[in-house]
């Protein structure tokens, strides 16, 4: 169970808030926010631009620190994270291969000394093999087009041999055929007892491939479990219908 | 014959001769590929500022101890780590951006450096500091820069992964700051060393140029960062050769003879490197047009 406990987020120039009247916390990112989420669940992070996602996303993932509040997290899950970030922040001026950049997946087993050996070699092949990048190998990352980038930072986080894997909106600019194959294996990874938490704006996609959905709005949890009465999906752009929720926090699924 | 008498002769006729061209290759082969590593993480004009910043080092350094090798070398290491750690800071702790901050210390250092140098000494000195005296290396300033360039080299080989995997995802380390601390400062230190024993050589102002201009010519041969890195040794050590020859018949100062020299393969990579040169980009332009 991950546990989030009052969880507050302020950006750091612009620690404020405190004078001001209101309740809600105008310059947070994330504010009082208390959840749990169950292990080994698939979890869709919904809300506008700027309701939180990516900074709950950080938190987690041990990015950023929070303001206030706490989080709680099995050992095996926090010594195992994997993180997505929104947008990749390669630098393409630099002349690596996709072999190459999926090969930084095994930081973590690997470190900076040690030797990639012929198994980690077949374990890179395999892995870019799952995205769908094995005639790619020994191509430069300047010739990948954007979804074939995505896919490759897939390859590196199956690499990563995380068991919990945080992504921030991974399919934003990838076409269809890209975003189905991404989740399969997503899919594939929940199978396998990995945590998932994946930010999203499509919530077609969110109700039809996630087995729970939380949905933040104005910096706090609206909502968190998707099978609650209260909710309907046409009540999405509904802020009265979202802050009327936000008072009472329901324990998920 | 005559073609031995003109190329090579003067190397072994004349021992400053030797001595310079030992002591630029032993540059090529350390500071050249950490150059192309600084070029690959855009601090190309970092390695420039650093430069300038060890000049007020060795400077108090020259002052305290006379033309003293080590009392300069040190001096520079410091004063140039320094400038390196205080400029992250101040980016880091204000709004200013780095290169900003760069620019500052670095014309700060090179007005404090020259202002030093002429407390004590003569013109003639400054000159030495500010252009080096790659003719004039006498055994400990050779030991000097062979040392740093089998240092540099070692750490190379050892930090090789972490170094490139920092500079092409920053973000990747962000998670993990005492990683990001080791790598980020081990390689600021491998520039600083080189960069101090380039300066012995070339002088703080020519001692970023056999460091970064071979690497950057490079970019246009190889499609590689070890094969930049290769081809970058290679130019450093031709240009080296062929601007000490030019230096000796034209009798022209000959540090600035060997970083024209590296200017002159730029150029022509520039305009014909395959990788990405003017001339492969236009004809790759008009085959797809």
């Amino acid at each position: 169970m991950i546990s989030l406990h009052n969880l507050t987020y302020t950006y750091p120039y612009s620690a404020r808030c405190r004078d001001r009247v209101s309740t809600a916390c105008v310059s947070a990112a994330l504010y009082n926010v208390t959840l749990h989420i169950p292990d080994k669940s698939m979890v869709a992070l919904l809300g506008a631009n700027g309701s939180g996602k990516s900074t709950l996303l950080k938190i987690l993932a041990g990015v950023i620190q929070p303001s206030e509040g706490e989080y709680l997290m099995p050992h095996a899950l926090q010594s195992a994270i994997g993180y997505l970030s929104q947008h990749a922040q390669f630098d393409l001026g630099i002349p690596l291969t996709v072999f190459e950049v999926a090969a930084m997946g095994l930081w973590r087993q690997r470190g900076a000394f040690s030797a990639i050996t012929l198994a980690d070699r077949a374990a890179i092949q395999q892995a870019l093999h799952r995205v769908g990048l094995q005639n790619s190998m020994d191509k430069l990352l300047q010739e990948l087009s954007g979804g074939q980038l995505q896919r490759l930072r897939f390859a590196r986080l199956l690499l990563e041999k995380a068991r919990l894997l945080l992504l921030d909106e991974p399919f934003n600019a990838v076409d269809e055929k890209t975003q189905t194959d991404l989740i399969e294996i997503l899919q594939t990874q929940h199978e396998l007892g990995c945590t998932i938490i994946v930010a999203l704006h499509d919530k077609s996609l969110a109700y039809q491939y996630f087995s729970s959905q939380i949905l933040l709005s104005h910096h706090q949890v609206s909502l968190s479990p998707i099978k609650s009465p209260a909710f309907h999906l046409e009540n999405f752009h509904s802020q009265k219908m979202c802050l009327s929720v936000s008072s009472q926090q329901l324990p998920l699924s | 014959m005559v073609m031995h008498d003109f190329w090579i002769a003067p190397f072994f006729d004349f021992d400053f001769m030797a001595r310079a061209l030992v002591g630029a290759f032993c540059l090529a082969l350390g500071a050249t590929p950490v150059g192309v590593l600084l070029m690959f993480r855009r601090l190309s004009l970092t390695g420039d500022a650093i430069a300038h910043a060890i000049l007020p080092g060795a400077a108090i350094g020259y002052v305290i101890a006379g033309m003293s090798l080590f009392a300069m070398a040190f001096g520079g290491f410091i004063a140039g780590v320094l400038v390196a750690l205080l400029s992250g800071y101040v980016s880091r702790a204000t709004q200013l951006r780095e290169d900003a901050s760069l620019a500052a210390f670095y014309l700060i250092s090179l007005a404090l450096g020259v202002i030093i140098v002429s407390l004590r000494g003569g013109n003639v000195d400054l000159l030495h500091l500010l252009f080096g005296s790659i003719l004039a290396l006498d055994n400990p300033t050779l030991g000097l820069i062979a040392g740093v360039a089998v240092i540099s080299l070692c750490c190379l080989a050892f930090f090789y992964r972490a170094w490139v995997l920092e500079a092409f995802d920053p973000f990747y380390f962000q998670s993990k700051p005492v990683w990001r601390a080791c790598v980020h400062s081990s390689f600021l230190i491998i520039c600083v060393l080189n960069l101090v024993s380039g300066f012995h050589a070339l002088g703080t102002l020519m001692a970023v140029g056999i460091m970064v201009l071979p690497g950057v010519s490079a970019r246009f041969w190889a499609r590689t960062i070890p094969g930049t890195m290769l081809i970058a040794i290679i130019i450093a050590a031709f240009s080296s050769y062929l601007g000490l020859l030019v230096a000796f018949y034209a009798n022209l100062p000959a540090g600035p003879c060997i970083i024209l020299v590296i200017g002159l393969v730029y150029v022509m990579s520039v305009c014909i490197g395959f990788q990405g040169g003017l001339l492969s980009s236009s004809v790759k332009h008009n085959l797809s047009s």
